[in-house]
């Protein structure tokens, strides 16, 4: 090989090399300055967004400006399980603002309020009430569900709906006219034993919180459906936002599938 | 500045030629299969690679294939159900400088002459040339702080790699992934700034800027998958000569299909099973 050749390309090579020296220097420089400043690097509104900077849609958290479901009526049964931790949008793809998780108490199931070509709308357990949101329909399992819950706030009355026909209806206890159950569309977010109370064999959190108590007994303010050992409150508005149903009308909720609609109203 | 964009094309140019480019390629993927690979230029020999089309996780190791640009320890790569995920280490940027022909040191000799002399210059006078040749006015920027941090580490330092990172670890899961990076260091010199969990689509260098340097490239496809590239090195108007390094695409979860279509029936729910737990309600 000729020597001018040798010397080309050792001239080329050091050239790329010095290159990208300059470049790699710059970029260093530049992200420390972008860091420096708090700012944040350049990134497409179209990416998918980085799950550990979004917030989980729990009954714990509250989420900073989500979208609220405006819908009173019943769906068509369909309820989801997300297989992973998924992000959820404001919009199909665009906008993520929370993520949720395959498990809540037990395994996480979320009404479809919606659908738009493989994106399910569904409403969420967080503060404030009503936070719905989009996930991708692929990433999570989907089911059906023949139940609607029905809560009559004025008639004070939990009236169970199954394919379409009513299954049961009882008087219960609902909020006290101070601390009301709150209005709107929710849903039957887990079916939970715990030892530590006397009240309810078992208790059913609802995905939605008190309007008026911030925080109640240590926790975020959880709605729930559950028994009660005195009778007398039946038919009454006697209590701090949960409901609370005769010892039959519990045996047959906890038989309700996860992630069913529960519609409070004011009839 | 068109000078440098010629010249990393034509070493991508050679680099593409001289790899074998047997691995499959990206933009054949069906939606169901999830891949990882350490290392490709211009979409072509993706070495090492590993997918996943049943649903299992197959795992595999190996090194960056030998290039001009850069090397490194691949130690992991491994492809499952709509999960994907790369780890390299010990990567070197830009050779051994130790080896240079003459011309790059004297460049890198160049930058430590000027670092040195950045202590006597007073606050209003220019920059000195090279650090002006920087691409995109970058130096317009930082703070003389910056610099001078950057400049006593240059100094104090034993230059062997433009730069190196102890770890690259990238991974995609369903339509989300990320990017870290341990143990940066540019000409010698730690950059702490680089390392950590780095945010998606990072540019290094202004878009004007004839080469970019982007971190944690996320590209969602048509078909439903989801590519995460960990580092990615591109040049040319349109971006046409292309080095990446470390790059996981997940596809569609096996499975379950996409289902949402108005004539699907989904199963039954079952009916929940009580969880021991202590959740205060409102009572």
């Amino acid at each position: 090989m000729p020597a001018s050749t040798l010397e080309s390309r050792a001239r080329r090579v050091a050239s790329l090399l010095a290159t990208l020296t300059v470049l790699v220097l710059g970029a260093a420089l530049a992200l420390s300055v972008v860091k420096g400043m708090g700012g944040e690097a350049s990134a497409d509104t179209g990416a998918a967004p980085n799950l550990a900077k979004l917030t989980s849609a729990t009954t714990h958290t509250t989420l900073r400006h989500p979208p609220l479901d405006r819908g009173t009526g019943a769906t068509d049964g369909e309820v989801v399980h997300p297989r992973r931790v998924v992000a959820v949008y404001a919009t199909p793809g665009r906008d993520a603002f929370a993520k949720v998780g395959p498990r809540q108490f037990g395994p996480t199931w979320l009404p479809v309020v919606d659908r738009r070509g493989g994106w399910s709308r569904v409403l969420l357990p967080s503060r404030p009430n009503g936070s719905a949101g989009w996930v991708r329909t692929a990433l999570v399992e989907r089911r059906t569900t023949p139940y609607l819950i029905k809560v009559h706030r004025a008639s004070r009355t939990l009236e169970l709906v199954k394919d379409g026909a009513t299954a049961g209806t009882w008087q219960v206890a609902v909020g006290a006219p101070s601390t009301p159950t709150p209005l709107g569309r929710t849903f039957l977010l887990g079916s939970v034993v715990d030892d530590r109370q006397s009240f309810s064999p078992v208790i059913l959190p609802l995905g939605t919180h008190s309007d008026t108590l911030d925080s109640y007994g240590g926790g975020p303010g959880t709605v729930a459906l559950h028994g009660w050992p005195d009778a007398a409150v039946f038919g009454q508005a006697v209590s701090h936002g949960c409901v609370r149903v005769p010892t039959d009308a519990l045996t047959q909720l906890t038989q309700v599938p996860l992630g069913t609609l529960v519609i409070v109203d004011e009839q | 500045m068109k000078s440098r964009s010629k010249v990393v094309l034509t070493a991508v140019g050679v680099l593409t030629a001289g790899l074998v480019a047997s691995a499959p390629i990206a933009s054949s993927a069906a939606n169901t299969k999830s891949f990882a690979y350490g290392f490709s230029a211009n979409g072509q020999g993706q070495q090492p690679y590993v997918e996943s089309t049943d649903g299992q996780t197959h795992e595999t190791g190996g090194a960056v294939p030998p290039n001009p640009l850069l090397s490194g320890q691949l130690v992991h790569l491994s492809a499952g159900d709509d999960a994907a995920a790369v780890n390299i280490a010990n990567i070197e940027i830009g050779g051994a400088l130790a080896q240079l022909p003459p011309e790059a040191a004297e460049g890198i000799a160049q930058l430590q002459q000027a670092c040195t002399g950045l202590d006597q210059l007073p606050p209003e006078a220019e920059l000195p040339p090279i650090f002006e040749n920087i691409p995109g006015g970058v130096l317009e920027t930082p703070t003389a702080d910056d610099l001078a941090a950057f400049c006593n580490q240059l100094l104090d330092s034993d230059i062997l790699n433009a730069a190196e990172l102890r770890a690259l670890n990238v991974a995609c899961d369903g339509d989300t992934g990320t990017v870290e990076v341990a143990g940066a260091s540019v000409l010698g010199a730690e950059a702490p700034a680089l390392n950590g969990q780095v945010g998606p689509n990072t540019k290094l260098l202004p878009d004007e800027s004839p080469l970019q340097i982007t971190l944690n490239r996320q590209t969602p496809h048509d078909d439903g998958s989801f590519t995460v590239d960990g580092l990615v090195l591109t040049a040319g108007p349109g971006g046409e000569a292309e080095v990446i390094l470390a790059s996981t695409t997940c596809g569609e979860p096996i499975a379950v299909r996409d289902t949402d279509t108005d004539t699907d029936d989904p199963a039954p729910a079952p009916a929940p099973q009580p969880v021991q737990g202590d959740i205060p309600v409102t009572g």
